[in-house]
């Protein structure tokens, strides 16, 4: 049954009961014979149906046996497409926290429906216009009476551990999920929250004491058989999970980047509509299928694009500015547009086994147009990359590129060159033409009025 | 209220039970579990019980708002 155009997603190899595939351009999910009675029980009992109304799960329709990958297929799904793959690391805290809050919410209806969820993995949630929705279908099996959450140790580890940290020590520490993929270790988060964690009770429960259990019984050299708990004490345990959740703020103190567009003084308010304008128009001649903001901040340029129906892409090096722009777009219901954490001098690469089962960002998506917009002296000056580098980098990830030049006169790189020697003699708008011109087209060009600053309109060569 | 707590961590501790998964849930974590949800489980109780009178008398006022 296997043929050319038919491949297993390199992130789908864990589960026995089933796995992803693309088979000529659609993407599949097989569920194997060994989950037929758990598949066949969350329809019948009506939790599917209900989750997918809702919106916390997929959608997906049953399609052609034939399309099976392999002889253990019992059924083939097509699952609804979500535009763009982000990961946990990429989130914003309010989207981790939202993420947690869907799983807990669904873990709570599936035992309602007589099932449970038989993992907790923030990898299983993605984000549809702002809102996190749950994608994996076979994430449920039939609730046994007795049992305990086999997932309650990968939910502490993937969302109460980065949401405490984040909160309590330093917003940056959600970065730690890139390392430990399977969820910060609760020993580590331990040792890593203050001491006046230990005086909140559920977090002391949750997590200290819960590591020191973890801790205490890793050498058990002996079968220790699973005990038996109510379902009225799971759900008192889901509950409890679900405030502690819920009552986890972010420290909001503002960072460098939250609130540029307030303090940056570069840009009077009539230069900054003007910037607008000009960026609007670019999209509007060219109606890219797909945007990607880098250096987004709060997001003002990138709705610019996700308004008019394309898929935005808002990357911000600022946990803090990720986050307003998460919060805005979800508080005025944006649609298109997915605010992500990512660094662009060092963007997410490929992780876990083989490096292959969490892909690098860029290789997720190709995006139609990039904008970049009061970027290059940041990558320039204060990480010391030369046009050419971001030149050939920029033709790679996109098709036709908005830059704006931001020149030795402006304030912003002025600031950036106040108490450090100026090495960066190629740093012109002449250089950086000719530099670009390498691998991009010139297709506009206009000054910012009001500003020093121009804006490009550049068509990548590789096109 | 303590006999009652005792009853269900006794009820919830002696009853062995195996648990097929693809996901190791952790010797110390399940053990762990166990315990911490033998203990919220009185305050979840008293939760759901004060919950219900709350939608009882919320019931009832507007009952006799709508009689009015």
């Amino acid at each position: 049954m296997t043929s050319d155009s038919c491949l297993k997603l390199d992130s789908s190899f864990r589960d026995p009961c089933g796995f992803i595939f693309n088979r000529n351009a659609k993407l599949l999910r097989q569920i194997n014979f060994v989950y037929q009675n758990n598949y066949d029980f969350f329809l019948k009992s009506g939790l599917c149906e209900k989750l997918q109304s809702i919106g916390y799960l997929v959608k997906h329709k049953e399609v052609d046996i034939k399309l099976a990958f392999d002889k253990k297929a019992y059924k083939i799904i097509e699952p609804e497409k979500i535009p763009f793959i982000s990961y946990p690391y990429g989130w914003s805290f309010g989207q981790l926290k939202d993420a947690a809050l869907l799983t807990l919410e669904m873990e709570i209806l599936a035992l309602k429906y007589g099932m449970t969820l038989k993992d907790a993995t923030a990898y299983n949630v993605q984000f549809l216009d702002n809102k996190p929705i749950f994608i994996d279908t076979l994430s449920f099996e039939i609730y046994k009476e007795g049992q305990p959450w086999v997932a309650y140790k990968q939910f502490c580890q993937h969302f109460l551990a980065p949401l405490l940290l984040m909160s309590y020590k330093d917003i940056r520490l959600g970065q730690l999920l890139k390392i430990y993929l399977d969820g910060i270790p609760l020993d580590l988060a331990s040792k890593l929250l203050p001491f006046k964690t230990k005086l909140n009770p559920k977090i002391l429960a949750n997590i200290h004491l819960h590591a020191g259990y973890q801790n205490r019984f890793s050498g058990v050299n002996k079968k220790i058989g699973a005990f038996k708990l109510s379902k009225i004490s799971l759900l008192a345990l889901i509950d409890n999970l679900k405030s502690t959740i819920n009552g986890i703020k972010l420290n909001t103190k503002r960072t460098e980047w939250s609130d540029y567009y307030e303090k940056n003084n570069n840009y009077l308010s009539k230069a900054l509509k003007k910037k607008l304008k000009l960026v609007e128009s670019y999209v509007d001649e060219i109606k890219p299928k797909s945007v990607c903001d880098l250096g987004g901040n709060t997001g003002k340029f990138s709705r610019l694009a996700s308004k008019k129906g394309i898929l935005t892409i808002s990357l911000d090096i600022d946990p803090l500015a990720v986050e307003y722009n998460y919060q805005y777009n979800k508080q005025h219901k944006e649609k298109n547009i997915l605010p992500l954490i990512l660094d662009l001098t060092n963007p997410n690469a490929g992780k876990g086994w083989n490096n292959t089962e969490r892909q690098s960002f860029f290789e997720r998506k190709h995006f139609s147009m990039c904008l970049c917009l009061a970027l290059i002296h940041h990558l320039t000056i204060s990480n010391n990359i030369p046009f050419c580098k971001t030149a050939l980098f920029l033709s790679k990830v996109c098709d036709w590129l908005v830059i704006e030049f931001v020149p030795k006169s402006d304030s912003q790189v002025k600031k950036l060159l106040l108490n450090r020697e100026d090495i960066f003699i190629d740093y012109t708008q002449k250089y950086f033409e000719a530099e670009f011109g390498h691998f991009f087209k010139v297709v506009k060009s206009s000054k910012i009025n009001g500003s020093k600053r121009v804006l490009y309109l550049m068509k990548s060569k590789r096109k | 209220m303590a006999s009652i707590f005792f009853l269900i961590l006794f009820v919830s501790l002696i009853v062995p039970q195996q648990v097929e998964a693809y996901l190791d849930p952790g010797t110390g974590s399940q053990i762990f579990q166990m315990i911490l949800a033998s203990i919220v489980v009185i305050g979840f109780f008293v939760k759901s019980f004060f919950r219900q009178i709350k939608f009882f008398l919320i019931k009832i006022f507007k009952k006799k708002k709508s009689d009015l």
